[in-house]
């Protein structure tokens, strides 16, 4: 029942949380059937993350495993192990994100998975990778921000101690990349036949993010410090106070033309002979009087009001935006970006696919799957258990 | 069949990529999955070749490290697409190519004659990628945003720093990144679909689509009714949960209430100290009602050891710490050492030099983690490929003098 232009991808995932599941997801969005391996013994933690009773009743689980399958196997019993493989030989990617070592603990090593399926391809996406000496080392979300550099970097340059940001920002950004190798994998698979098996880091990919500051210590030796809101060589360029409470808006100034456009805004087309902001290199060399005197400007509007204004004179500007914003932001609203998954417990609208094609757009068409929710199907119909057997494995708590 | 060159997943997709910075690292991606890939710059060169850091800190055409590391793994031609005789050769070449980048003001290829229906027609097989900061169409559309505004539109930064601080943006280009991962994917999903169909189509990245999708902002104001908001440096229910003073710098220590044992290994490990004796301590919910005064305590611990020994000895003690890395911390450290994350290359202008190489580590094949060649020099194979269109040198000679390439 997938349709998209993913249509006939199946995909055995058994990976938790947020990187894994959220790299399927975006498969899921394109037609990929993805089938999502718990069970009760075992949860997605994600199903009680916000500490909500209801293990349905889960906002960031509706979010990220929408258009998935979902079956239960006690993994840990001989037959749950024997029956995960089964489902294995009959899918074209496994995903998994559990600690190094787990999955061969589990029996499921990449050559028994093979063994299964030549053709395999096998996305392992540890924290640290599944290879080199330290993999056996235990990371979890909040360890992979200060490991990579970006809770060094991502702070204002004042700061007595490092902050970052307490986001799992990074484990979105893994899920993306993890979607991207799936896909490059099946592409190769199927020109030559060959399965291929990622080692993918988490650390890595993060690292990434930050590529031109490691090239900066790399090529010239210097470890780069924070820099906060501001940049070296433009300026106004900075996070500015509005008017109300924690509101912010994010203003770039990136040439002549746009400084220009920025004071006729402000109604101070002075500032243009001024010899102290008349020059870009004595803007630089005042920068902190100039931030002050434009702050205070930005502190009589409202965000969108003072973005609205210096948009529509080219001065790239943009509002600090919450959530809130998010979900009332007229742009999203206008690219239909929220969608009804018509979930039973999360009712409200939730983030669709990123990006648009042309002529095989993405589409949501189920919710995030209840647990155990597509058992049958995936038992009885694809792997073909009978009546019985199903009865059985069900009673003995194989699929549990 | 095994191959002990680069990575060839993507071997034989070619690519054109207009050298405009919201597609860069989509371009890398690609590159570095093996395929063949074109950057089209203008002929006096891409706006990054003037993007620091510069190599030695001195700006120079060729000394960009910011278009170093985007533009690995390319080969770079010259080809001015303001006018005629450019954009007729681009057309000419549309029927090799597989996809087109690009990443500019959206009308901007239309007002070229290259929008994406035109080139449909020249090559119905095509697929192209806009990546823009708000999409191709909508309110915001024509909204001028270098990174650092998209990033501000797109939720994360809004919960990034200190309450009573002002939201700090993250460092580099992460907007674009996240997008161009997005519509990598996005080309194979349409390359995929191309195979059945026959027929190509063109995708629409939002910058600020690809940021509102994570981290449940939306999802948690709607849900609450409150949006998140910043937190600092302390979690929001883990004790220990933020970083702590080393001789060196930091560590960032974090034992959530489902982590029992680790309070206890964490207790034995400092010696049982009698500040934290009291049985209430075992408690996650007592620990972070009292964090002022527990972490006054593990400071003090905390401050006497290298972020290193903690990190190791942490390690082998299982409880959860890392340490608060620099990038020079980053790249010495012996686990991503031995994985080969960083590489090097060879640059006519740089020189030797060490960069992180391909996130794509396989181990089911012997493939270099390496891109396939460092990044083009101004120019360096518009011969190649003029002479690939049918271009006689001295057609060649008379477009260059022009500045069409």
């Amino acid at each position: 029942m997938t349709e998209g232009p993913l249509e006939g991808i199946r995909i055995v995932d058994f990976s938790h949380i947020a990187a894994g599941p959220y790299g399927t997801l975006q498969l899921a969005y394109w037609g990929a059937e993805v089938i999502k391996v718990e069970s009760r013994t075992h949860l997605d933690g994600w199903r009680v993350r916000d500490g909500n009773r209801h293990i349905e009743a889960s906002r960031p689980y509706a979010d990220h495993n929408k258009n998935k399958l979902n079956v239960t196997i006690d993994l840990k019993k001989p037959q749950g192990f024997q029956l995960a493989l089964r489902l294995i030989a009959k899918a074209d990617a496994v995903v998994e994100n559990f600690s190094f070592g787990v999955m061969e603990r589990l029996g499921l090593s990449d050559d028994v998975m093979r063994a299964a399926k030549e053709d395999l391809v096998i996305l392992h996406l540890q924290g640290l990778g599944s290879s080199g000496p330290h993999r056996h080392w235990v990371t979890w979300g909040p360890s992979l921000m200060p490991f990579c550099g970006m809770t060094y970097l991502w702070n204002l340059p004042e700061q007595p101690e490092p902050v970052g940001s307490q986001s799992s920002y990074p484990d979105y950004v893994v899920g993306v990349h993890a979607a991207l190798a799936l896909l490059a994998a099946l592409w190769y698979r199927k020109r030559t036949g060959e399965g291929v098996t990622f080692d993918l880091a988490q650390a890595e990919i993060t690292a990434s993010l930050l590529a031109p500051a490691y090239m900066e210590y790399l090529v010239n030796g210097t470890d780069p410090q924070p820099r906060g809101n501001s940049h070296p060589d433009y300026v106004p360029y900075g996070c500015y106070p509005c008017a109300g409470d924690d509101q912010w808006c994010m203003i770039a100034v990136t040439n002549e033309s746009e400084w220009r456009s920025l004071c006729q805004v402000m109604g101070r087309e002075d500032w243009l002979c001024d010899h102290r902001f008349a020059t870009l290199p004595n803007r630089l060399r005042h920068r902190a009087l100039l931030d002050s005197l434009i702050a205070e400007w930005t502190r009589g509007h409202q965000a969108v009001d003072l973005m609205r204004k210096l948009q529509a004179r080219g001065v790239p500007a943009g509002v600090v935006a919450d959530g809130r914003e998010l979900a009332e932001d007229p742009q999203l609203a206008y690219r239909g970006f929220l969608v009804d998954t018509h979930h039973p417990y999360v009712t409200h609208l939730l983030p669709g696919p990123v990006g648009r094609l042309t002529r095989t757009p993405g589409r949501v068409v189920r919710h995030a799957p209840l647990l155990g929710q597509d058992n049958e199907r995936v038992f009885r119909g694809l792997l073909g258990l009978s009546v019985e057997e199903y009865r059985a494995a069900v009673e003995e708590g194989i699929i549990a | 069949m095994e191959s002990n060159g680069f990575c060839p997943l993507l071997n034989g997709i070619v690519v054109l990529e207009l050298a405009d910075s919201p597609v860069a690292y989509c371009g890398r991606l690609l590159a570095s999955l093996g395929a063949d890939v074109w950057l089209v710059e203008p002929p006096t060169g891409a706006e990054r070749r003037r993007w620091p850091p510069f190599k030695g800190g001195r700006p120079h055409q060729e000394g960009s490290l910011s278009f170093a590391y985007f533009h690995g793994g390319k080969r770079g031609i010259t080809l001015d697409l303001a006018c005629e005789s450019g954009r007729e050769l681009f057309r000419r070449a549309l029927q090799a190519v597989d996809v087109v980048l690009e990443g500019g003001p959206p009308g901007r290829l239309r007002e070229w004659g290259l929008n994406p229906e035109r080139l449909l027609e020249i090559n119905p097989r095509l697929v192209g990628a806009s990546i823009t900061p708000f999409g191709q169409d909508g309110p915001y559309r024509d909204f001028r945003a270098p990174d650092a505004v998209a990033f501000a539109m797109g939720g994360v930064m809004y919960i990034s720093g200190s309450p009573g601080e002002p939201p700090v943006v993250a460092p580099g280009e992460q907007g674009q990144m996240v997008a161009g991962t997005h519509a990598a994917y996005l080309v194979l999903v349409a390359l995929w679909e191309r195979e059945r169909s026959g027929q190509g189509q063109w995708i629409d990245v939002s910058i600020q689509e690809a940021l509102a999708a994570q981290e449940n902002l939306i999802t948690s104001f709607l849900g609450e009714g409150k949006p998140v908001s910043r937190v600092g440096s302390q979690h929001r229910v883990a004790a220990p949960g933020r970083v702590y003073p080393c001789r060196d710098g930091w560590v960032h220590l974090f034992i959530s209430p489902v982590q029992s044992g680790a309070w206890d290994r964490l207790l034995d490990w400092m010696g049982h100290p009698l500040a934290l004796a009291a049985p209430e301590w075992q408690d996650a919910r007592y620990r972070r009602a009292h964090v002022e005064e527990l972490d006054e305590i593990l400071r003090g611990w905390t401050r006497q050891f290298t972020k290193q020994e903690l990190y190791y000895e942490a390690q082998r003690r299982k409880i959860p710490c890392a340490p608060v890395n620099t990038m020079a911390d980053f790249v010495t450290d012996v686990h991503m050492q031995a994985r080969g994350f960083f590489q090097q290359a060879d640059h006519a202008y740089l020189g030797t030099f060490t960069y992180p190489a391909s996130v794509f580590a396989v181990t089911s094949h012997h493939w270099s983690r390496s891109l396939s060649r460092p990044a083009p020099l101004l120019g360096e194979h518009t011969d190649e490929w003029c002479r690939g269109l049918g271009l006689s040198p001295s057609e060649i000679e008379a477009l260059y003098v022009h500045g069409v390439v």
